[in-house]
């Protein structure tokens, strides 16, 4: 499976490459540290899973083997992968089998390692009126050496498959019926994703993979380069390159209207690129400075169909934080992003030709242009600014205040037989975050800990435009709330959550929703657990879990329309209020016992009891009806076992079975995993 | 304390580039049109998540499916096609997306969501115009869609017997 998916995870690896580098604005990037060298595994093993889950009407099971057995001269793995979803309720049943192995001499003259690699799947898709079935294979040799100590590793042969897309859904016999198709295989790696070069401060590795047959050719490949340098000042340099592309076509076996379809993807070329620089400071003045730039870009391209995009994005980060001998903890960032999406369409007097397109090509022009009225490019702006004190004895408190600012225009428009074409509705539009928490540990010690904290969140959707601004708003998050744990007897801990919420929705020109009151909500939820080790073997558990919730307008005097009230006294008398339309509370009570019969083995059973008192405020009687199917009682008996055999394998098993307001069904989980 | 009047002060420079995170200049609306008026974007209300967009064909991804209570299911064009017909036809004049915290499975990519709906809509061609009331629930799977940056719906069933305004095959009372 791993081989014969090597485009498609490329293809993935491509798209998760645009991704803006995730992470905390004001932390130094994840991606510009020099990553550690992973733990040597057993090179002579035997890995088996099994892992087994019903839900409702889904069920999953994975089986695996692999075997990997390894000595001076020789090296042996084989796999065996099989996984099922069977899902009752739309009658599918999917399955996937993988038996990959590979076997090689080592030893060889001039320090190289030499053998043979195969790669049989076979995909059964079952649908309700018919069938799919694809299976592939990929084999030939490998090589493998390390000249100047830089893994080099050459693997291609030949591959095949076959396939048919209207089994009957009884039986896959004919296979006669199969189409095929043949050809063959070759890629590479060079270097290491965590070792660096020999005698540089260098990570490298370059990775390439391509296959031709008779109905798709491919190639794809990833590369990637980190260096790293310290200056004499003491402060560091580091700089990235990572770059994937894959450029072909491929098929596999898909669904269209609700049966298998073995789909021709069509030809296209898709690359992600980043390059990245930044210089981290030593500390000045326990100030630990740094300063990021990156630049990301995605661009996909098909050749007979449209849908190219080329997405960029320039950022700039600067990172603040503290050294360690500060007596207060500080990380503060700010990041600035430069965005651009660009849809290509194929008008040819756009790309500066005469040539007259085909009608089929000139549809594709229009949808092209109108989709490009998509276009966009936007600047991003994000602060995080966090101080923390915590003193020796555990008291302190902490501060995060979080705001960003995320604008997007919409520059594109045609002009067609004197009019203009622009986007309908404009969508130019500013989203403005400010988040701010603060957190107060008063009470850190041996016998309880407690926390308490508020937290204050603004969401404010700004349109630019006349014929959009009028759904202009601002969302307010107000939140307070505590947790305590604490030793109240021997071997008896207590311990409780609770929080508050209230959120409000203000329109900036409500006197464009007359009549339409904006939302408005509380919330408010209590955890209580009471945890007691009965015996050194036994525990019992108890949790008590509390919920209300309300939801509805609030009914400002701004936000009236006065042509529903009788007279001018009474427009004269209107006091804001809330209305509440609809509202809940949900009471749970979960027992959970807990023994430990024998050594490595853990039996929990218990049962949750839950009351759901749902309601909605009807007009006609002005009084609050439960909601049918979401009013009324849910009880969920469990069990669940686990056991540990010796430091090899490990056994789990968990069983529950609900029995909601309307329905009842169980969740079954059971995996077998270990390593011998 | 001077270590703290540093670093206060870094905080302060840092914080006074606020004129960089305040809203543009808004034109003055230019009527009080509700692209939404079903109000689908505030199913993922109170989430973390969004809906961005709010034109009902990008609202629902490209395969999309709404299933009825005998699962009964229609393809997306049929569904926005149906909703586009309401929203021409229908006054809104209620509608809200109770929200049910103990449903919400969010799975990297992919959301579950079970919403319980209310709508009151006024049949504006009939004279007088008629009232009708939806109250029922719904399960939502939600993927994000890359390419439109948003969340898309992906699977829309109503949960129990009774009419729903959503069903495309669903026909006002003469």
């Amino acid at each position: 499976m791993r081989n014969t998916l090597k485009p498609v995870i490329v293809s993935v690896c491509a798209i998760l490459a645009w991704q803006p580098a995730a992470g905390q604005v004001n932390a130094w990037p994840q991606f510009l540290t020099v990553p550690a060298k992973p733990a040597a595994a057993d090179s002579n093993r035997t890995v088996y899973g099994s892992d087994q889950n019903l839900y409702i009407h889904t069920f999953k099971s994975r089986d695996s083997v692999s075997i990997e057995s390894n000595t001076a001269s020789y090296g042996v793995n084989q796999s065996v992968d099989y996984e099922l979803k069977n899902d009752s309720w739309f009658d599918t049943k999917d399955q996937f089998y993988d038996l990959s192995g590979s076997v090689v001499r080592k030893e060889l003259p001039l320090g190289l390692s030499a053998g043979l690699e195969w790669t049989p799947v076979l995909i059964l898709n079952k649908r309700t009126s018919s069938q799919g079935l694809l299976g592939s294979i990929e084999a030939g040799p490998v090589a493998s050496a390390a000249p100047l100590g830089i893994p080099v590793e050459l693997h291609g042969g030949g591959t095949a498959r076959g396939w048919n897309d209207s089994l009957g859904a009884v039986s896959v016999n004919d296979y006669g019926l199969l189409s095929r198709d043949k050809g063959f295989y070759a890629g590479g790696d060079v270097g290491s994703l965590v070792k660096p070069l020999p005698l540089l401060p260098l990570i490298v590795d370059v990775r390439g993979y391509g296959r031709s047959m008779e109905t798709s050719k491919l190639i794809s490949g990833t590369a990637f380069a980190l260096v790293y340098a310290g200056l004499p000042s003491g402060d560091s340099c580091f700089a990235m390159y990572a770059d994937s592309l894959t450029n072909g076509k491929d098929a596999f076996l898909g669904q269209a209207q609700g049966k298998p379809h073995f789909i021709d993807d069509p030809e296209k070329t898709e690359r992600s690129y980043q390059i990245s620089a930044g210089i981290r400071g030593r500390p000045r003045f326990w100030l630990v400075p740094g300063a990021v730039y990156s630049y990301n870009e995605h661009y996909l391209s098909y050749r007979d169909v449209w849908g190219d995009k080329r997405n960029t994005d320039n950022s700039i980060n600067f990172v603040l934080g503290t050294d360690s001998v500060f007596p207060v903890s500080y990380a503060g960032g700010i990041k600035i992003d430069w965005e651009r999406e660009n849809k290509h369409s194929l008008s040819a007097e756009d790309q500066g030709s005469s040539v007259t397109l085909s009608p089929e090509l000139q549809l594709m022009n229009i949808e092209g242009k109108l989709a490009s009225l998509d276009d966009y490019q936007a600047y991003r702006i994000e602060m995080i600014n966090t101080v923390s004190k915590y003193f020796r004895n555990g008291i302190g408190a902490e501060y995060t205040s979080d705001i960003s600012r995320y604008s997007k225009d919409y520059p594109v428009y045609y002009v067609s037989n004197g009019d203009t074409i622009r986007p309908d509705p404009p969508q130019d539009n500013d989203l403005i975050v400010n988040r701010q928490k603060f957190t107060l540990v008063p009470i850190p010690s041996a016998w309880g800990k407690a926390s308490l904290f508020v937290e204050y969140s603004n969401n404010y959707r700004n349109y630019i435009k006349k014929e959009m601004s009028g759904n202009n708003e601002i969302d307010q998050l107000y939140r307070v709330g505590g947790n305590g744990n604490f030793i109240i007897a021997q071997r008896c801990t207590v311990s409780e959550a609770m929080s508050s919420d209230v959120k409000t929705t203000d329109y900036v020109f409500p006197e464009t929703k007359r009549g339409s009151p904006p939302p408005y909500s509380r919330k408010w939820s209590s955890l209580l657990l009471l945890d007691w080790a009965i015996t050194p073997w036994l525990g019992l558990k108890t949790e008590w879990n509390e919920i209300y919730c309300d939801f509805g307008t609030w009914n400002a005097r701004e936000y009236l329309d006065t042509t529903t009230l009788k007279s001018a006294e009474a427009v004269a008398n209107y006091h804001d209020y809330y209305a509440i339309v609809d509202k809940s509370w949900e009471h749970e009570i979960k027992l959970t016992l807990a023994a430990v019969p024998f050594r490595d083995c853990r039996v929990t059973a218990g049962c949750s009891y839950q009351y759901i008192d749902s309601r909605q405020f009807n007009v006609a009687s002005g009084s609050y009806d439960p909601i049918f199917g979401a009013a009324g009682t849910r009880v969920m008996p469990f069990a669940s076992l686990t056991y540990q055999l010796g430091a090899q394998a490990q056994f789990n098993a968990s069983f529950a079975r609900t029995f909601d307001i309307l329905n009842k069904f169980w969740d079954i989980h059971v995996s077998l995993t270990g390593v011998f | 304390m001077p270590k703290c009047i540093f670093l206060l002060s870094v905080m302060v420079v840092m914080s006074v580039s606020c004129g960089a995170f305040a809203p543009r200049p808004t034109e003055y609306p230019s009527n009080t049109v509700t692209v939404d008026p079903l109000n689908f974007a505030s199913i993922l209300w109170g989430t973390g998540k969004e809906i961005t967009k709010v034109d009902y064909n990008d609202i629902f991804f490209d395969s999309a499916k709404f299933v009825d209570i005998n699962d009964n299911s229609y393809e997306k064009q049929m569904l926005v096609d149906h909703l586009q017909d309401v929203i021409r036809r229908f006054a809104i004049d209620e509608v809200s997306w109770r929200t049910d915290s103990l449903t919400d499975f969010p799975i990297a990519d992919t959301f579950f969501v079970d919403r319980t709906y209310h709508v009151v809509a006024r049949d504006t061609l009939m004279i007088p115009p008629k009232s009708y009331q939806f109250d029922n629930s719904a399960s939502f799977k939600l993927i994000f869609n890359a390419d439109k940056n948003t969340w898309n719906i992906f699977y829309f069933k109503d949960k129990y017997p009774g009419k729903s305004i959503f069903h495309p095959l669903f026909q006002p009372d003469y």
